[in-house]
């Protein structure tokens, strides 16, 4: 076990480039964001939706971001593709997207895109060719007055210069990836199940195979036999195209069954980061300890769920210090004046929470300390469950 | 005649009429001869689950009165809810009490949260005094972990998700019913306050005997209450049996498959294997309800599945299904490991 204290310093801000190299994720990062913040104009002020978020999502991984409603997720990710409307504003903080060379060579993108930079034109090159979307409610994400399969050849159209013949065998075959036949294509919306409904919206996101998919709850709708089903299909995706896959849910269920590594999202903020076993077998956060504990599970033994008290906080007036102390059974006097930042406490972990963070000054003791308290904390909430 | 049981459903039918079709109307049998019971000697918690479109919400609206059954009747304490006396219909409502989905819709935007809590207190007159009822509101909001002075004198919006199920629970509490009709009350709130309200049913199951009619598309919550089990698809009950004895060993395909895609939530114990959608084309020649509606999905049909309705069979002792694979005395389950063991590791 590393000590916490060697490194990670606590300077506000600084997280994405400095993620530790694990295996293969040497590569810099597909997406990075950092500190982003979205806030929303109204007659009582501003509401921070988003307040400071970072979090960075490695090539060809399943990243999960988790939070409970009103956390700031689908903000979050609107933000990241530029989809903010007035009274909404982005107010601060930088998202870096890395296209990849390959294809940019037509598009004459950069190599790394500052995406709230890009202009509108630009823009477009980027979206659905590059980075995608799967909206929340992707069951009325479709036209209902077209047929599947015309709805993709309008969508790939569009954004290449393919002619309509081709466009349309292009449409034919995404719908295969997805496992929609050729009995599917010429159906209209409402003649679809809600599973097959959420695939034609998925084929419309990777017809043009771009680098990243970011699929806002695309399984909250759906019965556990189609969830089932789409799960296995964005995994099948991945292993076929490649492609990265940015997996927003509030079930944690779902996220353990599907993502590598996942980021808690609490009060606008990202309070941890890391691979998704860590977060359920040692959530470091408490925030995340007490999601973790409201899991209920459909077998073995009963255990009493303990839930975590309190309502979130509103996003007109987050409150001081760290946002979770109200609602935190282990908060200190620190936490009620100094908000925590994320670092990184362990390799691969980040944490933003005071009871990890290593001292500003130096000497070791204090988080060593933690260590042990966050170790026996963790397993106690899961004892008393 | 007293009754051993607090309710019971008997052969509860309801058919809409959908409109449309070519030459006449089109019919849509929402919940189809469901038969349950609720003892009366004990508390009990009975789970109804399904997934969307399965009828659960009108089996519950039936059972609350609010939608009239096509045929069958629902009896409480062994009386016909169509054929209560006013007397009767007013200790029904008072006995049975409901807790809806949405936590915004039950609400009327343009009063108090108080007045759920007051209007109860004067309809059963449960109070004498103001400061009695006040008290007693008070006592309400604090039995369900609430702060009386965060809520009281606040409006609707004013409040979450989970204050507002909160509340609902605070007004069971008033009223102490006998059974609780509760249709998916926690599909929208958050899972950390999902906890706190399912623990609060559980309390109040033991503490005050009250029983419940839990409706939910989501195992695991009935997993957590525990009880016993009705599992319904399109409108019919397909299996049923105690919570662990169902979950464990499910026999219906349909509960199988259900079983079978619960996550796990647990990173280290993923789906091993791999769901196809299957789609087996056995189709009925005509549209009948004469048959099982599984078929179509049901990796065992047969021709009979098709032909006949399958009539409930004992799987083993405290569980039945409807389907054929349990007709015969000594059933064996083609295929049944293939789909029953799916994590590798439990």
């Amino acid at each position: 076990m590393t000590s916490p204290g060697s490194q990670g310093v606590n300077t506000p801000g600084a997280l994405p480039n400095s993620l530790p190299s694990v295996g293969k994720a040497a590569e810099a990062p597909l997406l990075t964001v950092d500190s982003l913040r979205i806030y929303y104009h109204s007659v009582l002020g501003e509401y921070k939706v988003v307040d400071g978020a970072s979090l960075s999502v490695r090539p060809g991984e399943i990243f999960g971001l988790a939070g409970e409603s009103g956390s700031g997720k689908s903000t979050l990710v609107d933000g990241v593709l530029r989809l903010i409307k007035p009274p909404g504003y982005v107010a601060g903080g930088q998202v870096l997207f890395r296209p990849g060379d390959s294809l940019n060579v037509t598009d004459n993108l950069p190599e790394m895109v500052d995406l709230l930079a890009l202009a509108e034109g630009d823009l477009r090159r980027v979206r659905w060719k590059h980075m995608s979307y799967v909206p929340q409610g992707s069951m009325n994400a479709l036209n209902p007055v077209m047929r599947v399969r015309d709805q993709l050849t309008e969508g790939i159209l569009a954004h290449t210069t393919m002619s309509a013949g081709e466009a349309n065998a292009k449409a034919r075959e995404v719908l295969e990836l997805v496992g929609l036949g050729r009995r599917v294509e010429r159906l209209y919306p409402h003649e679809l199940s809600g599973g097959m409904k959420q695939r034609a919206v998925i084929a419309c996101a990777i017809a043009l195979r771009p680098k990243l998919v970011m699929a806002d709850e695309p399984t909250t709708a759906l019965d556990v036999n189609a969830q089932r089903a789409i799960l296995q299909l964005i995994h099948d995706l991945r292993r076929e195209l490649g492609i990265t896959v940015l997996f927003v849910s509030h079930e944690m269920g779902v996220h353990a069954e599907l993502v590598d590594r996942m980021a808690i999202m609490y009060a606008g903020e990202v309070v941890e980061i890391a691979d998704v076993e860590s977060i359920y077998i040692r959530p470091l956060h408490p925030y995340t300890q007490g999601l973790i504990g409201s899991i209920p599970h459909a077998t073995g033994e009963r255990k009493r769920l303990v839930g975590i008290p309190g309502m979130a906080p509103s996003a007109l007036t987050w409150p001081e210090g760290c946002r979770f102390h109200p609602r935190c059974s282990r908060a200190m006097d620190i936490c009620r004046t100094s908000a925590p930042s994320l670092a990184e406490v362990q390799p691969g972990r980040l944490v933003s929470c005071h009871l990890c963070q290593p001292p500003a000054h130096p000497g070791n003791g204090t988080g060593a300390r933690y260590q042990g308290q966050a170790a026996s904390s963790g397993e106690g909430a899961r004892r008393d469950a | 005649m007293p009754s051993t049981n607090l309710l019971e459903v008997t052969d509860l039918t309801r058919i809409f009429p959908i409109g449309g079709g070519e030459g006449g109307r089109q019919r849509l049998t929402a919940v189809d001869s469901v038969s349950l019971v609720i003892p009366v000697r004990q508390p009990t918690m009975m789970s109804v689950v399904g997934e969307s479109g399965s009828g659960k919400t009108t089996l519950a609206r039936m059972i609350l009165g609010l939608t009239p059954p096509t045929s069958g009747a629902v009896l409480y304490k062994g009386n016909d809810l169509r054929r209560m006396s006013r007397a009767e219909w007013g200790q029904y409502r008072r006995e049975v009490q409901a807790v809806f989905q949405d936590p915004y819709g039950i609400y009327n935007p343009f009063y108090r949260i108080d007045r759920v809590l007051t209007l109860p207190i004067a309809k059963f007159r449960l109070a004498n005094f103001k400061a009695e009822a006040d008290k007693l509101v008070d006592e309400s909001l604090r039995a369900v972990g609430l702060r009386p002075a965060d809520i009281r004198g606040r409006y609707p919006h004013q409040l979450s998700g989970g204050e507002r199920q909160r509340v609902m629970l605070a007004r069971l509490y008033l009223l102490r019913p006998k059974l609780i009709i509760a249709d998916e009350p926690v599909t929208m709130i958050d899972a950390a306050v999902r906890s706190l309200f399912l623990n609060i049913l559980l309390d109040f199951k033991e503490t005050y005997g009250m029983s419940c009619l839990f409706i939910t598309h989501d195992l695991s919550v009935s997993h957590y209450l525990g009880g016993d089990l009705l599992i319904m698809f399109r409108g019919r009950a397909v299996e049923r049996g105690t919570v662990d004895g169902v979950l464990s060993e499910p026999a219906h395909p349909y509960t199988r498959s259900l079983v079978a895609s619960l996550p796990s939530a647990d990173p280290r114990h993923r789906w091993q294997d791999r769901i196809e959608s299957v789609i087996s084309g056995r189709e009925a020649a005509e549209e009948t309800q004469d048959r099982c509606l599984y078929a179509e999905r049901c990796p065992y049909v047969t021709d009979r599945c098709l032909a006949e309705r399958p009539g409930v069979h004992q799987v083993r002792p405290g569980q039945e299904a409807a389907c054929f694979l349990y007709d015969a005395a000594g059933h064996d389950l083609p295929g049944r490991a293939a789909v029953t063991t799916i994590r590798s590791g439990d």
